[in-house]
């Protein structure tokens, strides 16, 4: 998962940015929970620290900001100026090369947002005549009350200023991170014009038809699995029934220690025994990494609920190696499929049969030109 | 040979002369700089210009006498305002222009939406007039999306918009609101003739078009409706400007909501006749938003649109200046609505510093490739420029040139247009390349969808206009 990057423009000169820093970084706590960002105003450009977790009467006056939230501190000052980046390859302020997306703001107040030729994306969008807004996410934009204008192309930047806005470069983006629309992204934004829904929705369609155990239920992993099991359990002719409910909502994927992560998912799915009782249940997850979460939840749905049957499918084909572009996963060593064969893989997480869609239905799915070196085979 | 006088020195001004010429009149023009476009025209015909004040009728009728024109046509507002058409007018000449009077549906937008609501005019909003920038800050507040205006025609300028349906962000966004009704009164220290008031009125969402009239008070005459952009920067970002670029006519606006735009205007010019005893002989345009509410009118202009007027001119295929004197005359009705079969695009160039540094913008040299202009055959407009004297052209702090082109669809029109916006060649210009893309015109019509969709779901469930608002404690309100 990419982080989320945000760029504020406020063409009405300074005024106090901390609250539309903040919602707009809130719009994308999916991508981590550290949120942090600088601001220039004053002629000058201040380090800002975000809680996510409540929103303080921090007074940040400025005309531009940028800022980052993700699972550690993607923001830094560069020379001229200060950055937030994600991916490889940055260099410089205003410069369009490498594989990284960055938002920037120079010592005299310019803003930049860079889109890669591939793998990430950044739109842009307005508020009124006052504020331009550049983010990762179009909900994001449209969280601070904003209307999206476009995806940047791949490979182009935008430089905006008091004075103008330079749209520079940039052509039909390259492939792009499949997990972007599989699981990092949020339900409720587009990329490129795809709303990520409906490239969710095709693959729940075709992971439907992998399905061959009859059962009573389906339920999803939350949050990202509830909306490919609406629309299996619709395809299949079961239930969807909520069969968790979560008290936090970390994104387990994303944490490296093992204790950490069984902590979290245990946090985010306590399960509805009403919903299960008895029953054949399929649980629906986005994606299959170490196989903890689905442990888990099989244990619970067994254990704790007193299911009948555990199935379990997932979108995406399991993670089998390191994203080479800069997400953070856990080691190729802890990846299950790297080690078990698929009956083995059942046995172990507990499941009475596991199906994922294959690396091939992922790209006809979404439709999109993908990255799925994660997905491949070692 | 027919003599026709123009008074203004804009692109839209010149585009009324070129399309004059094409009828074979005479051309001359007053103007307050030397549009380089006017003055050919003017000197190809055997006419001639005069530079002076456009807003001083004294000059403008001391032109007139000289020039002994068959007909005159005002292009810009602020002459209208300061009474030249009527001037000229009281002096004998056939005018084709809004008297002063009629004239202040433009000149005060308080007005208008006064007209709006005492004679039912459909397309009307909410707002609250003030001297007080607190109130006004309140009363945006309570709106929830408001656009905040200074009460006159300001060039655009001092207009804000803010969205503040989110409330989360309603103190963050209440600083600009704030802001946006002492910058609307203090835009106004600068005119004698308004009084400083601030306008607001309901923040509204949606496609906006323009329908530009031609009227001699009794028929209306208009003209495809056009798309201007007042986003001042690429992508439709930034400060509100005079408008960066245009495209006529509209594949994403129904037959029905340009009638209803025009039934807006139409209506309007019977207020004025009824309200202020005067007959609207000249132009109207109505701009308009498509909205969830249906067509709304954001404002009226008291003359053509600029740039909507290159394209309104364009697409006339007819003799425009039989088509001014029925107007002029008041002969209006039983014109022939007769338009080319093709779309157009405009696009402004402007020098660094428009709209909101006019200094800088000031004084930057630019030339034109003519070559490249014939080869792709497009049409280039003057506007805020001057011949220099170091050969080419400099700007005067506004927008340079507007460029025109045609073409049997929207894609050829935008990429003839976007091959002619490179023949304007300098340090320091801009123009928004993304007006009429692809890209642009499809988020236009998803956009037209999602409204359109919405007010007519609306009008089904009532009365077309009016709005039902519960609110707790008070109970069902009614409005329009």
């Amino acid at each position: 998962m990419s982080a989320g990057l945000l760029a504020l423009y406020s063409f009405s000169g300074e005024v106090n940015l901390y609250p539309l820093i903040y919602y707009g970084l809130k719009a994308m706590s999916n991508r981590g929970d550290y949120a942090v960002a600088y601001i220039y105003g004053g002629g000058g450009l201040r380090r800002v620290e975000v809680d996510l977790s409540r929103e303080e009467a921090v007074e940040a006056r400025g005309v531009a900001a940028v800022g980052c939230v993700y699972t550690e501190d993607c923001c830094r000052e560069a020379g001229d100026g200060a950055a937030c980046v994600f991916g490889r390859g940055f260099k410089a302020l205003g410069e369009a090369a490498g594989d990284a997306a960055y938002v920037g703001v120079d010592r005299n107040g310019a803003l930049y947002a860079y889109r890669p030729p591939r793998l990430w994306h950044l739109a842009v969008g307005a508020h009124g005549f006052d504020f331009a807004i550049v983010a990762t996410e179009t909900a994001a934009i449209e969280v601070l009350g904003g209307e999206v204008r476009r995806s940047l192309r791949g490979g182009e930047l935008l430089k905006i200023t008091r004075l103008g806005v330079e749209a520079r470069g940039g052509g039909p983006p390259r492939e792009l991170c499949a997990m972007e629309f599989i699981y990092a992204s949020r339900l409720d934004s587009e990329i490129d014009g795809v709303e990520v829904a409906a490239a969710r929705m095709k693959l729940a369609e075709l992971l439907a038809k992998r399905v061959k155990a009859p059962v009573d239920v389906v339920v999803g992993v939350p949050d990202t699995g509830l909306y490919y099991a609406a629309w299996v359990a619709k395809a299949i002719g079961a239930w969807h029934v909520p069969g968790f409910v979560a008290t936090t909502r970390k994104r387990s994927a994303l944490l490296d220690e093992v204790k950490e992560r069984i902590s979290a998912i245990q946090l985010k799915a306590n399960v509805v025994r009403h919903s299960v009782r008895g029953k054949g249940v399929l649980v629906i997850d986005d994606s299959l990494i170490s196989g903890l979460t689905l442990r888990q939840i099989a244990q619970l749905l067994r254990l704790r609920a007193g299911a009948r049957e555990v199935h379990a499918a997932t979108a995406a084909p399991p993670l089998r190696r390191q994203c080479p572009h800069g997400v953070k996963m856990p080691p190729e060593e802890h990846m299950i499929f790297n080690h078990l064969d698929h009956k083995t893989v059942e046995a172990a997480l507990e499941l009475d049969g596991l199906a994922y869609l294959e690396e091939e239905e992922v790209r006809k799915a979404i439709g999109t030109s993908l990255c799925t070196h994660c997905l491949l085979r070692r | 040979m027919d003599r026709v006088l123009v008074v203004g020195d804009g692109a839209r001004e010149h585009a009324i002369a070129w399309a004059l010429s094409r009828s074979g009149v005479r051309i001359y023009a007053a103007m307050g700089h030397v549009n380089p476009g006017i003055a050919l025209l003017a000197k190809r015909s055997g006419g001639f210009y005069r530079l002076g004040g456009v807003t001083d009728p004294k000059f403008v009728v001391g032109v007139a006498e000289e020039a002994s024109p068959d007909l005159v046509v005002v292009g810009p507002e602020e002459p209208l305002f300061a009474g030249v058409a009527d001037a000229l007018r009281e002096r004998g000449f056939l005018t084709l222009g809004a008297p002063a009077r009629a004239a202040v549906v433009e000149q005060r937008k308080d007005v208008a939406r006064h007209l709006q609501w005492k004679y039912k005019i459909p397309g009307r909003l909410v707002y609250h007039v003030t001297p007080d920038p607190r109130e006004a800050y309140l009363f945006a507040k309570a709106l929830g999306s408001a656009a905040i205006k200074p009460v006159r025609q300001a060039g655009g300028k001092g207009v804000r918009v803010v969205y503040g349906e989110v409330k989360y962000l309603e103190d963050a966004l209440g600083e600009i609101a704030a802001r946006g009704a002492e910058e609307a009164k203090s835009q106004l220290s600068a005119y004698r003739d308004a009084p400083q008031l601030v306008l607001v009125e309901e923040g509204v969402w949606g496609v906006e078009y323009t329908v530009q009239v031609l009227t001699d008070g009794e028929s209306v005459f208009p003209f495809p409706p056009v798309q201007d952009n007042p986003h001042a920067y690429e992508l439709g970002l930034g400060p509100e400007c005079g408008g960066m670029g245009t495209v006529s006519p509209l594949p994403f606006i129904e037959e029905a909501e340009v009638e209803e735009a025009v039934a807006a205007v139409e209506a309007t010019v019977k207020a004025v006749e009824r309200e202020f005893g005067v007959r609207y002989t000249g132009v109207l345009s109505g701009q308009m938003m498509l909205t969830a509410m249906g067509p709304v009118v954001i404002e009226y202009y008291s003359r053509f649109g600029d740039p909507e007027a290159l394209n309104a001119l364009y697409l006339y295929d007819g003799d425009v200046y039989e088509l001014f004197r029925r107007a002029a005359e008041g002969r209006l009705h039983g014109a022939e609505r007769r338009f080319k079969n093709e779309y157009t695009v405009v696009k402004a160039v402007a020098p660094v510093g428009y709209p909101l540094d006019r200094e800088a913008a000031r004084g930057r040299r630019f030339d034109i490739d003519w070559a490249l202009v014939d080869r792709v055959g497009c049409h280039v407009f003057f506007g805020s420029a001057a011949p220099s004297e170091a050969g080419g052209y400099v700007t005067l702090g506004s927008r340079a040139v507007e460029i025109l082109a045609a073409g049997a669809t929207v894609e050829e029109a935008y990429a003839k247009a976007e091959k002619c916006a490179a023949a304007v060649r300098g340090e320091g210009l801009f123009y928004r390349r993304d007006i009429a893309s692809p890209d642009y015109m499809a988020a236009m019509a998803r956009k037209a969808e999602v409204v359109r969709s919405v007010y007519k779901w609306r009008r089904r469930l009532g009365a077309p206009g009016e709005r039902l608002v519960w609110e707790p404690g008070r109970g069902l309100v009614r409005l329009g």
